[in-house]
């Protein structure tokens, strides 16, 4: 009854069609579409939402800010970070935020994406320790959000054998304190669909719980993190924690930008580090990252000729819903510690990394030939090198990456400005397929970056304010088998973008990206050879504005998908987006029409969802039908705004939606989402 | 083996890589995209880019196919500008011993003004297979560059629009009908970008782009892509007061690495 009344509210509320955003989410948006566009579905990117939503509410100075900082901003490249300190270091503290323009590098659009994130004000308030100071001047920020499937699902339906055993809420919890640039702390509880809420089973009292405390720029202990924390470091190939960017129409992005230690905020049940964490500074320019996790995994298990039970596979998706999952839930223990030396000086960084990962239980590969490289054991200790390098307008970076008893791995690269318009990338790697680590998010074609080389280019060029052209080639060869590619295989990919932006409120963006890979045909015969499988975007999409309160969005996107000897296929997608924000509004919202028909997954179509704050949504459209939905934001009290989204799938010609225990009956999912956000 | 190789070569190669002649190790290492770029090697892409050159120029360049034992490309190149005129001739040797294609030609080419150039040029065809017996055609090349801005010049050029084959029976080959459109981007003395959009008329649609960056005053630096097939290109070029040195390397996912080395030297 309840989601019926929340359900009417909003429909009615569509009328009013808001926009949940400021201006500054709409750079976040477009921020993080282009450097999104090759993450993985489950991807969770709202840290990095998180984050950039912290900096525009609390920035950064640049006259008291460090590369570390400046990188946790993931659009600047590491040239413009090397420049701008290069321009400090000369010219003096920066006076006027204009003068980024007379710095190398800092072309019209990064300034604008860096404009909202940046101050040169001095912050005023004290940041000494003292419980007044905290209760004082500490912001505290809550967030609770609800949301749920409205049809019912066949997994919550009285199955006989595999059902979801929870309800099909979902909640999220989060309350996160920082006082100033020294003391954060977070509180995170979350329950996803079709798990239990309270003290179900292994689980006290919620399903997934996390949180941090840290303590920032005391004396010579930089950073301490008891809890929940990431560590990132050098190209990630040897110690990196939570995402990673690669390749993306922001082609600057294999370049990684390492934070080192960052406390972990995020409702991601995998990706993080367990325990207790600090870098303290033991010379001048020498830092020294020690740090210990402790925590407990999903893991499907076997059992071996011994009778012990044995790891088959790491479950990473965090959902405890079914009976099985719940029994792998919390099976296996991990225990990783190490340490991270790093030299940094403006021009020269270089660290060493070196950490020992052990289980309580081995780890046994399965069987298939292309799982024969893979990990076995129960104790593995890793071993890198990074370093970067500015030289003029060049930045060279990488890293190498050992496993002991095992592969090598590197990574070098390096990025050119090669003249005030135009900056180009390449990158090498060579990943051993015995290359075994934890943690490794190192730029890569295969989700993980073991058993390939490549060779990746790419081309940035702004001619002039109103146009502006990314390309990139990337080939790439997997000197071993893989999941369904019975023998060595290759590929390449190649991505061209143009934008066209005549004025502030009318940007076009046309795009074209082409990826052709191996893999073992779908036809039956006694040995599989390899087709290859080739798979072509087309993109035009254009942003609009009329007058000050509504702005659109209009996307055509056609999909190609053709494999071996078999006919092509195609998948289209069409967009309407309108978004309503009038500046003294407490009202603001938007909606979304989407026509989508693709011939099959395989020509399935990805694109961005406007979603409440906080939660990113990648959209999937696939099959034949109509997609809309609505968020609005409205203002309660100044510190207190709440979000609602609905949004709804409607097939064509089918009797179900989804498969297994997702399958609904008729034609229709719709989902509803609502948010508070109370900050004080 | 050697008739293994020269199967192979003539089912796959001939066509392959006689399609596009040799155009020298810098605009090979710039990924081909030639179109709109000025260099003696023009004279194997677009005649019209051959009034660049400020003095008489001449040109060798060597090539090694890796992986065969001894199938290479050797090509020599010379202009010699007088007023406003250019002319140019080049001779190319693609094979090995068992088998070769020679490809002779003479262009001409002429600056209207300081943005428009047009030229022509007209090569001789012969394919050589020992003990087989020979083969000699004739085909026609034109194109023409025009100067936009400062900063942005267009290419076209097509070969052979008439089609001409070789006149008898017993060799497959066909001499390649292309129609070329590129455009280079310099926003700076040190540095062009080019891109070229070819369409062979028994092919896809090709399309490649490239960069030649001065490092310093006596290295440039280059890198290209080309889409059908996708290859990549690297190279360095060496420039010492008139004389020049290219380095160029290919890497096709087939066929692996092909070196080549240029040089030149300006009169």
């Amino acid at each position: 009854m309840r989601f019926k009344l929340l359900f009417i509210i909003t429909f009615l509320l569509i009328g009013f069609a808001a926009k949940a955003q400021t201006q500054e989410d709409q750079l976040i948006k477009d921020l993080i579409e282009s450097i999104a566009e090759n993450l993985p579905e489950d991807y969770d990117l709202s840290e990095l939402q998180d984050r950039l939503t912290y900096y525009r509410n609390n920035p950064i100075n640049l006259n008291k800010t460090n590369a570390e900082e400046l990188k946790t901003l993931v659009f600047l490249s590491p040239l413009q970070i090397s420049n701008l300190f290069e321009h400090i270091r000369k010219n003096g503290k920066l006076i006027d935020l204009l003068e980024l323009q007379s710095i190398a590098e800092f072309d019209v659009v990064t300034i604008q994406r860096l404009m909202p994130f940046v101050t040169l004000e001095q912050n005023a308030i004290v940041d000494k320790i003292t419980g007044q100071n905290l209760l004082k001047y500490g912001n505290n920020d809550l967030i609770v959000r609800y949301g749920r499937v409205i049809e019912k699902s066949k997994g919550y339906t009285d199955l006989p054998g595999s059902r979801y055993l929870g309800t099909p809420d979902r909640y999220l919890f989060r309350y996160r304190y920082t006082y100033s640039n020294r003391v954060s702390a977070s509180l995170v509880f979350e329950k996803d669909a079709g798990e239990h809420f309270f003290n179900g089973p292994k689980q006290k009292p919620f399903d997934f719980l996390s949180g941090h405390i840290a303590l920032l720029n005391t004396g010579r202990f930089k950073k301490i993190v008891i809890g929940d924390y990431s560590m990132q470091f050098g190209q990630a190939l040897t110690l990196w924690s939570g995402f990673s960017f690669g390749k993306s129409p922001d082609i600057t992005a294999v370049a990684k930008r390492d934070v080192g230690l960052r406390p972990y905020t995020s409702a991601n049940e995998f990706a993080f580090l367990r325990g207790a964490a600090a870098t303290v500074g033991i010379a001048k320019n020498i830092d020294f990252s020690p740090f210990v996790s402790h925590r407990k995994l999903d893991a499907s298990l076997g059992t071996n000729a011994n009778g012990e039970k044995t790891i088959t596979t790491i479950n990473e998706t965090g959902l405890h819903r079914t009976q099985n999952e719940i029994n792998n839930k919390n099976t296996t223990e991990q225990m990783v510690y190490g340490g991270v030396l790093q030299y940094k000086t403006n021009a020269l960084n270089i660290g060493a990394i070196a950490y020992h990962t052990s289980f309580n239980r081995i780890f046994v590969p399965g069987s298939s030939l292309y799982q024969k490289f893979n990990f076995n054991g129960k104790e593995l200790t890793n071993i890198g090198a990074h370093y970067s390098y500015t030289y003029k307008n060049f930045y060279f970076f990488g890293e190498f990456g050992k496993s002991l008893d095992a592969g090598l791995a590197y990574v070098n690269g390096a990025l050119v400005s090669l003249s005030s318009t135009v900056s180009a990338v390449v990158l090498h790697r060579n990943y051993q397929k015995n290359y075994h680590n934890f943690f490794n998010q190192a730029t890569a074609e295969a989700s993980e970056a073991f058993n390939e080389k490549g060779f990746y280019a790419g081309l940035n060029i702004n001619p002039s304010k109103v146009w502006s052209f990314q390309l990139y080639g990337d080939y790439f060869n997997y000197p071993w088998l893989r999941f369904r590619v019975d023998a060595p295989s290759e590929g390449y990919e190649f991505l061209g973008q143009v934008t066209y932006s005549p004025t502030k409120t009318f940007k076009a963006i046309l795009r074209f990206k082409s990826e052709v890979k191996q893999q073992n045909t779908s036809l039956t015969v006694p040995f599989n050879y390899l087709d290859n499988v080739k798979r072509e975007n087309y993109r035009a999409d254009v942003k609009w504005a009329v007058g000050k309160s509504f702005s659109f969005q209009n996307r055509v996107e056609v999909v190609q998908f053709k494999k071996g000897a078999g006919n092509a296929e195609f998948g289209y997608l069409a967009y309407q987006d309108v978004s309503y924000d009038p500046l003294s509004s407490r009202l603001s919202g938007n909606i979304r029409i989407a026509y989508f028909n693709t011939a099959s997954y395989d020509s399935r179509i990805y694109a961005y969802e406007d979603d409440v704050l906080y939660n990113f949504t990648f959209g999937l459209y696939n099959g034949k039908g109509l997609r809309g939905y609505a968020n609005l934001k409205y203002r309660l009290a100044k510190k207190l705004d709440v979000w609602g989204r609905y949004a709804l799938y409607n097939y064509e010609n089918v009797e179900k939606v989804g498969s297994g225990l997702d399958e609904i009956g008729g034609k229709m999912k719709s989902e509803m989402r609502i948010q508070l956000r109370y900050q004080f | 083996m050697r008739k293994i190789l020269l199967a192979f070569i003539l089912s796959f190669f001939i066509i392959d890589t006689f399609g596009q002649y040799n155009q020298g190790a810098r605009l090979t290492a710039m990924g081909n995209a030639s179109a709109a770029v000025n260099d003696i090697w023009s004279l194997n892409a677009n005649p019209a880019g051959i009034t660049g050159q400020k003095s008489a120029t001449a040109a060798l360049n060597y090539a090694r196919y890796l992986f065969g034992d001894e199938l290479s490309e050797q090509s020599f190149a010379f202009v010699l500008p007088f007023n406003t005129n250019f002319a140019g001739l080049s001779i190319n040797r693609y094979g090995i011993s068992e088998l070769s294609e020679i490809k002779a030609a003479l262009g001409l080419a002429k600056k209207f003004g300081e943005d428009l150039s047009i030229g022509v040029k007209a090569n001789v065809h012969q394919i050589k297979i020992t003990n087989y017996g020979n083969a000699t055609t004739f085909s026609v090349d034109a194109g023409v560059n025009y100067t936009v801005s400062k900063q942005i010049g267009l290419g076209l050029y097509v070969n052979n629009p008439s089609s001409q084959k070789y006149k008898t029976t017993n060799v497959q080959t066909y001499i390649p009908t292309t129609v070329n459109f590129g455009a280079t981007y310099t926003p700076s003395n040190k540095l062009v970008l080019a891109a070229t959009v070819a369409k062979d008329f028994e092919r896809k649609f090709d399309v490649s782009v490239g960069v030649d960056y001065k490092f310093y005053e006596l290295l440039s630096l280059r890198g290209g892509l080309s889409a059908k097939p996708f290859k990549q290109y690297f190279g360095i070029g060496l420039n010492y007061q008139k004389l020049m040195v290219d380095i160029a390397v290919e890497s096709h996912p087939q066929i692996g690495y092909t070196p080549q080395i240029g040089l030149s030297y300006a009169f």
